[in-house]
């Protein structure tokens, strides 16, 4: 239902209260009312909605766009404070999309600033950071050995007063399985004036892809794939191909092909025909292609009692272990389970 | 309000009322929730069978597992969402109540929420704001049991392109002595029973009168902004608030006045402009509302 208004908002007009009710239910467990209300503003369509709905969808709006001013202003400050160390942060994901002014910033939330930097900075700007009224809460020495050592992150900074939290990068995938070639990412970012960096449009598409399915956590999927759609929405007909190219470029060519397949399948991405039925290193097998279009339609759907299908609890599950597979071999991860479990075992404590 | 059954649920009740602009969906089956929810807001509006459009849907249930009979808990949700720990499932009613509290500060921002209480009759219009714990929801009650109309005990609810306050008249929440104190001194006042060992100590609900009820969705152009202080042993003293701070008390017990940016600031200046500020020490009621039945005269002279 949020689904077939983000592809076509000109069926608000013919939405019944009940059809709006169950709208704003599930756009609000998708994190996508606000996102809902910029489109339907865009297209010139807020007058179709009844006015309950409308206060619903207002009232999300309000909110993001107070954090999209709150981002805006807190880059700008990060921004100052590394660069009185040398350092220009690229930001990534909902952060990006709102400094730059993308229409996947509209109506965008986030719960963190992820940036992205060079590995050798890294423990400079920790340093810094730290001395400047940020801290990480993840105080465990284990939790600090596993970011540190298994994933492309350093624990999440927060901010003492503003509360703001911050995830660093120094790559966009964990390491361990396979090598991104983080330099070529690097390579296309565009700075301004004030030291911010942005990613090429083609890498902000490739890389989201890469977060959604290759993580394996699907919270904010449709929310995730929204962006996408929006982003994909900016490509003019040259750029299909060459974005097609970058991905195989980046090893990076699966979750494109996914990416590409369901925002036209989930929300009629204006996909060209030759890019949708083109074969390339992205293509999965018939086999494979059959179990994707099983998993991943059954989660990137609003995660409310009224999207989910049968078979939504096993297709969660089995992605999640997926995700795990995919960032660390058996070897790592079994130990890091298992650690895992007996942590979560309370001791003496009510 | 009407009370509907779930034709196929096993003790499930679910009741549809409306609050001034909300449609509510409360469903239970913790006995103190059927017993003291219809008594709470049997004065409102009865809805339709089952509305189109719910504003928000909650669920009170009792936690699962071995807590259903060890120490039991109840959670609160909204649309299948928990936004609290559980409580004791003694305090269900009161969980049911600041959440439904939480829902509108926190979900809904079609009007500006001040932390504060507002009271009218024939049209003078006060807002009472103040930080918890001030008293403020005593003297709401005090002054609903008066004659006056109940806004709100807690989250004042301010349109803003016209300043015009909206009243949703809910059960009003007394803490710890003022239950008794109000019982006393209003005998016909109908309260539920009282709840231990809350967050907030004993907690009671009130009723609202039928004056509050019955004109739910009728709003009123605030005229006078006072901030009470409960001081024991004190008479009565009222002393002008000069504008600024009157402005500052305001703001600073707003929950969504940074969310509404500019139209948040303009609607609390053009609402210190247009209203006679006051601060208010007291501590005996007959003193109060021989004050705020003057504020009426004084309007109907003028």
């Amino acid at each position: 239902m949020v689904e077939a208004l983000l592809g076509n908002p000109l069926l608000a007009m013919e939405y019944s209260d009940e059809q709006w009710d169950r709208t704003i239910r599930l756009g609000r467990s998708a994190n996508l009312l606000a996102r809902l209300y910029q489109l339907l503003a865009d297209n010139d369509l807020l007058k179709a909605v009844p006015q309950k709905a409308y206060h619903h969808l207002v009232s999300a709006s309000l909110q993001a766009q107070k954090q999209r001013s709150q981002v805006q202003w807190e880059v700008k400050l990060l921004a100052k404070e590394l660069q009185s160390i040398g350092v220009r942060p690229i930001l990534l994901k909902g952060g990006a999309y709102i400094y730059a002014n993308k229409a996947a910033g509209q109506g965008r939330t986030l719960n963190d600033i992820d940036v992205l930097v060079r590995k050798e900075e890294l423990s400079k700007i920790e340093r810094h950071l730290k001395a400047v009224g940020w801290y990480s809460d993840k105080v465990d020495d284990y939790d600090q050995h596993y970011y540190r050592e298994w994933t492309h992150e350093i624990p999440p900074l927060i901010h003492y007063k503003r509360q703001t939290v911050l995830d660093i990068h120094h790559n966009i995938f964990p390491v361990l399985r396979f090598r991104i070639d983080i330099d070529r990412l690097m390579d296309q970012v565009c700075f301004d004036a004030d030291g911010v960096g942005i990613l090429h449009l083609y890498d902000m598409i490739i890389h989201s892809a890469t977060h959604l399915f290759f993580e394996g956590e699907f919270e904010n999927g449709l929310r995730d794939l929204s962006d996408m759609d929006l982003l994909f929405r900016e490509l003019k007909s040259d750029d299909w191909l060459k974005l097609k190219h970058r991905a195989q470029e980046l090893q990076l060519a699966r979750p494109l092909f996914y990416a590409l397949r369901y925002c036209r399948y989930c929300l009629s991405s204006p996909i060209p025909d030759d890019i949708w039925t083109a074969k390339d290193a992205g293509t999965p097998n018939a086999l494979q292609l059959r179990m994707a279009d099983i998993l991943f339609t059954r989660v990137l759907i609003p995660h409310h009692s009224l999207a989910k299908q049968p078979g939504y609890s096993l297709a969660k599950s089995m992605l999640y272990w997926r995700g795990h597979l995919l960032k660390m071999p058996v070897a790592v991860l079994v130990p890091h389970l298992l650690r895992k479990l007996v942590r979560s075992i309370p001791v003496g404590r009510d | 309000m009407r009370r509907l059954y779930h034709p196929d649920a096993d003790g499930d009740s679910t009741w549809y009322f409306e609050l001034g602009t909300f449609t509510v969906e409360l469903t239970s089956r913790v006995d103190t929730v059927k017993k003291w929810i219809p008594f709470l807001y049997q004065p409102f509006r009865e809805t339709v069978a089952r509305p189109a459009f719910i504003d928000f849907r909650i669920r009170v249930e009792r936690s699962a597992s071995l807590r259903r009979w060890v120490r039991p808990q109840v959670n609160f949700y909204l649309d299948g969402f928990a936004p609290f720990k559980p409580l004791p499932a003694r305090q269900a009613v009161p969980l049911f109540e600041w959440g439904l509290n939480w829902c509108i500060a926190n979900q809904y921002h079609r009007y500006l929420h001040f932390h504060a209480a507002g009271v009218e009759k024939n049209g003078v219009m006060v807002i009472l704001p103040a930080p918890p714990g001030s008293g403020k929801s005593t003297l709401a009650a005090a002054l609903m049991q008066h004659g006056w109309r109940l806004f709100s005990d807690e989250i004042l609810m301010v349109e803003p392109s016209t300043a015009r306050a909206i009243p949703i008249g809910r059960p009003v929440n007394l803490k710890n002595e003022s239950i008794d104190l109000l019982h006393q001194i209003f005998p016909q006042a109908q309260l539920t029973e009282k709840f231990y060992d809350t967050s907030k100590g004993v907690v009671a609900l009130m009723k609202p009168t039928a004056e509050t009820a019955s004109r739910a969705s009728v709003g009123a152009m605030p005229t006078h902004i006072i901030t009470p202080r409960y001081l024991p042993g004190s008479t009565l003293s009222v002393s002008a608030c000069r504008k600024p701070a009157a402005f500052m008390a305001l703001i600073g017990n707003s929950f969504n006045y940074h969310i509404h940016g500019k139209a948040g600031f303009d609607t609390a200046c053009r609402l210190v402009d247009r209203c006679d500020c006051f601060t208010l020490e007291y501590s005996r009621f007959e003193e109060v509302f021989e004050f705020f039945d003057g504020l009426c005269e004084g309007s109907r002279g003028g």
